[in-house]
């Protein structure tokens, strides 16, 4: 075979997970559960004296996978980290003030002739024989009512297409995952990081020296150090690929607020002069915060808003966060991984902050290095976790681009801005005849994309042809009777708090 | 009135047969009518659509042509997959069935891994139900019920295309297709044409064919030297050897920048030649009027749906592409070598020989156990173990390998020989050639 074939090298004995917090402790829990401890010694290093940034208290469904191949128990997981059901984000204002939407993470209705549901839709609410789209989603109506369940397991009912992520503590999570790690042999050194030892050859990491004189010597570094990049930035000089001109927000407040009377079973992302505002329920209290962009607004003037417009009482004051959109150009240099922060953040909107950890992790556990740190793996991993991060991006860019909030200049300004040309090909797609194509490794599913292009107004201009070989009345029948199965089946679940206090109630003593 | 648009489907052999019954059972004929001109096409150049893959089940489900008809209609049997032959008689089988079942969220490649089993071809043979059955002459479709294993499996046919287009047509008339021979096409026909679909006769291969005495295969053979590739495909009265020479063979060429979906017009006779590994170049066709109906247009603008199109089908082809080059390559078949190989290709060959790890790409429509199968097979090994199966001792891989297997012996005890399957099921009415000399 005439193929150039990568060689063998000793297997990896030593892996340094540089920073605590949500991205430190999930790859800390995801090499123990996988890698044997009596052969590959994992250490991680954090201070209690640094703060996390404790990104992403809401999540996306994905998740529940990576709980899943930890062998983590919904219940238990949802009870220790104080979680709520999250069954998708309703976005109010964002085409423009006192209107709204609702993303779902379950379907729209059901597909009929092997197309898609929002095409049959679209053809009947043209002609004003069907209410919104979301009105034919279990998940968006459950979380309408504030009510949770289970999915049905009958696969012809409607309720079998709930689907939910989480809205937790993520203090929490990363507690709950060390206390996992530690149990699997991940040994905890308290210190901050003051100085890194580079071999001078070959530029590779060799040692972390900590403030109290410690020193931690390893093979393998992932740097969860979070914005401040340790190791991916400063040691490793890692450019930064700068997306702002797309995602322009750039600074944060957030406070939590006491518990909403009714928690509901959904996130609030809230459209503002300059930016949105987030409302994330939990069992014991909710996340707020204001992401807007400094250019077009005072951090004074975002704190006063963001305190004015609570729902429930501040427990604290505003934290301030600052951010830049981007992502790495290589998340994975020589043998320095950046995971979290560390690697790119694309602002909270839809909550894939946590997504893109478990992302770097599963692709890590693929493609996971022996000593000689191959370079056809490393460009492999960064190709991919590149799509990944374009794929969020123009998810993202879409909610901002398509708004019609004229005559306030941040809306003005994201409204008229060139996007990827990849985000243009979809839109330009689905303005036609409302086609989406999902490929094979996207994210958002069909119903994400749908339920946020019709939000957003991006209507259709026509519908799949196709759709005229059911006869109207009979596509009307079926519209209907999925309705009235919804509206028979979603009043009789229970009470979003109720279910939580019989499904993953807190324990009591926090 | 709605003013009906025309689509004109033109060419030769199968795929004009598939375009007519897919867009005459699809498309609302309250709004648009579908004409087929088209001819039948020598066997020796359509011989490589004999091999159909398993989703062509569902589109004849789709069509309204049973299964039993399709069968017997079309002197078809089945096939669990390929395989493959050397000049030293080494030979593996790839199926359309995965490999093993996950044990505790670790794949069973990566637990065959840990325990050093995967030294041997047939260890990792042995642990694929369909593989089992190719090489015992057993047939049993998949448990209804989906039950983990004896549900797993997958199978497509090996049916007469010639009598495959046949039935088609006749149902595309059913669905209210105009049928006409090529003759009958003038060139008014295309300008008053809302939407074409060209199928000319450049895409197929001119082989050299053989018959051969008759034997019921479940499987379709390929023999692979350096100088030619023989398919052996096998219906239930004819078994035919189609030979490709070094010498005429090309690599599949990459789709016309422009793509397949040119101006109004669908030009499946620009789909790159392929051999018919596992069912690909039919399945191909049917991959493509899939994704045209799904992008359909109803008025004149239609630029946005063109691009998808041809973006969704330009990565499909090269993987597959990439497949077929790598299986070629390897064989040190002559007219394909390495050097040849797209950056994807050539990735995978460096990355999978290390620890057998491997990346499924945009638009594959492979299994990925199929490409370890080829890999595996081809001689293309891991040299390391896969790090990430911590969980799992050797004992309890051990102990889900001897359940797997009990459960495999058990299924394939329970299974009636291939021949006497399809004689008791779904018997010939003939083969094509008999049936034509009666009529």
């Amino acid at each position: 075979m005439k193929a150039d074939v990568m060689s063998i090298k000793s297997p990896i004995k030593s892996v340094v997970i540089a920073g605590g917090g949500t991205a430190g402790w999930m790859a800390a829990a995801a090499l123990s559960r996988m890698l044997d401890s009596s052969k590959v010694k994992i250490t991680l290093v954090e201070s209690e004296a640094i703060g996390t940034v404790g990104v992403g208290e809401a999540t996306i469904p994905n998740i529940a996978t990576f709980n899943k191949m930890l062998g983590i128990d919904e219940r238990d997981f949802m009870a220790n980290t104080h979680a709520t059901v999250k069954y998708g984000i309703e976005f109010v204002g964002w085409t423009k003030d006192g209107e709204s939407y609702f993303h779902p993470f379950g379907t729209h209705g059901r597909d009929m002739m092997g197309m898609s549901f929002h095409q049959f839709w679209r053809k009947l609410h043209a002609l004003g024989k069907a209410s919104r789209i979301e009105t034919y989603s279990a998940t968006a109506m459950a979380a309408k009512q504030g009510k949770a369940c289970l999915p049905s397991r009958d696969p012809n009912s409607l309720m079998s297409t709930l689907k939910h992520a989480y809205q937790f503590d993520a203090g929490r999570y990363a507690a709950f995952l060390r206390k996992y790690s530690e149990n699997n042999g991940v040994t905890r050194v308290e210190g901050k990081i003051t100085d890194v030892d580079v071999n001078s050859e070959n530029g590779f990491i060799e040692t972390l020296l900590l403030d109290n004189g410690k020193t931690l010597r390893g093979e393998f570094f992932i740097d969860c150090t979070g914005f401040r990049a340790l190791l991916t930035e400063k040691v490793m000089e890692t450019p930064f690929r700068n997306w702002s001109h797309w995602l322009p927000c750039n600074s944060a407040l957030a406070v939590g607020s006491e518990k909403l009377p009714d928690s509901p079973p959904f996130t609030k992302a809230t459209a503002r002069e300059a930016g949105w505002q987030w409302q994330i329920p939990l069992q014991h209290r909710t996340g707020n915060g204001h992401v807007y962009c400094s250019d077009f607004m005072s951090d004074q003037l975002a704190g006063e808003i963001l305190l004015k417009t609570l729902a429930s009482a501040p427990l604290s004051s505003p934290k301030q966060l600052r951010f830049t959109t981007g992502q790495r150009e290589k998340m994975w240099t020589k043998n320095c991984l950046a995971l979290g922060l560390s690697g790119g953040f694309l602002e909270p909107l839809e909550s894939t902050s946590i997504y893109l950890i478990q992302a770097g992790i599963s692709r890590l556990l693929a493609l996971f290095p022996d000593t000689g740190f191959n370079a056809t793996e490393i460009d492999e991993y960064n190709k991919l976790m590149d799509r990944e991060f374009a794929q969020v991006r123009d998810f993202l860019i879409l909610h901002y681009v398509a708004n019609e909030r004229r005559g306030e200049p941040f809306w003005d300004y994201v409204r008229n801005m060139s996007i990827p040309d990849s985000l243009k090909r979809k839109i330009d797609l689905f303005k036609g005849r409302g086609r989406y194509f999902r490929y094979d490794g996207d994210l958002f599913t069909e119903t994400s994309w749908i339920a946020v292009f019709l939000g957003q107004n991006v209507v259709p201009e026509g519908y799949n042809p196709l759709v005229d070989s059911l006869p109207e009345n009979e596509v009307e029948n079926r519209l209907s009777a999925m309705r009235a199965e919804l509206a028979q089946a979603v009043p009789q679940m229970p009470e979003h708090d109720v279910f939580l206090s019989r499904y993953c109630p807190a324990p009591k003593s926090e | 009135m709605n003013e009906i648009k025309h689509i004109l489907i033109k060419g030769v052999g199968l795929a004009p047969a598939m375009a007519a019954a897919y867009l005459g059972r699809m498309l609302p004929s309250q709004y648009y009518h579908v004409s087929c001109y088209s001819d039948a096409n020598d066997l020796e150049s359509e011989i490589h659509l004999a091999t159909l893959h398993p989703d062509m089940r569902e589109f004849n489900r789709l069509l309204k042509i049973k299964e039993i008809d399709f069968i017997r209609s079309c002197d078809g049997a089945f096939s669990l997959g390929d395989k493959i032959t050397d000049e030293k008689k080494h030979d593996y089988l790839n199926t359309f069935c995965p490999y093993g079942l996950s044990i505790d969220g670790v794949s069973f490649r990566s637990a065959l891994q840990k325990l050093g089993a995967f030294g041997k071809l047939s260890d990792w043979e042995d642990c694929n139900l369909a593989a089992r059955m190719a090489r015992m002459g057993k047939f049993l479709p998949p448990d209804p019920q989906g039950r983990p294993v004896i549900g797993d499996y997958s199978y497509g046919y090996q049916a007469n295309p010639a009598s495959y287009r046949e039935l088609l047509l006749k149902q595309a008339k059913t669905f209210g297709v105009t049928i006409r021979p090529k003759s009958e096409f003038t060139p008014e026909r295309q300008s008053e044409a809302f939407f074409i679909i060209e199928c000319e006769k450049s895409h197929y291969w001119d082989a050299d064919l053989a018959i051969k005495s008759s034997e019921m295969l479940n499987h379709v053979r390929h023999h692979i030297s350096d100088e030619y590739v023989t398919t052996q495909i096998n219906f239930q009265k004819t078994q035919y050897e189609m030979s490709i020479s070094a010498d005429e063979f090309a690599p599949p060429a990459p789709v016309n920048e422009a793509g397949l979906w040119r101006e109004n017009t669908l030009f499946l006779s620009d789909m790159p030649r392929f051999l018919p590994f596992l069912g690909k170049p039919s399945r191909l066709i049917q991959i493509s009027l899939h994704h045209l109906l799904s992008l359909f247009p109803s008025g004149e603008t239609m630029d946005a749906e063109r691009a998808e199109f041809n973006s969704v089908m330009g990565e499909i082809i090269s993987r597959f592409a990439d497949f077929q080059s790598i299986l070629l390559a390897s064989s040190g078949f002559k007219a394909q070598s390495f050097e040849g190989l797209s950056d994807e290709a050539r990735s995978k060959l460096q990355v999978f020989p290390a620890r057998g790890r491997l990346s499924v790409l945009d638009g594959d429509t492979l299994l990925q156990d199929q490409w370890i199968s080829m890999l595996l097979g081809q001689g293309i090994w891991p040299n390391g173990l896969n790090l990430m199966s911590k969980g799992l001792t050797d004992n309890q891989i051990q102990a889900f390998r001897k359940n797997y297997g009990g459960i495999v012996n058990q299924a394939l005890r329970q299974m009636p020989d291939t021949v006497d399957f399809i004689q008791t099921t779904c018997p010939t009415l003939g083969s094509y050639e008999s049936r034509r000399d009666v009529h």
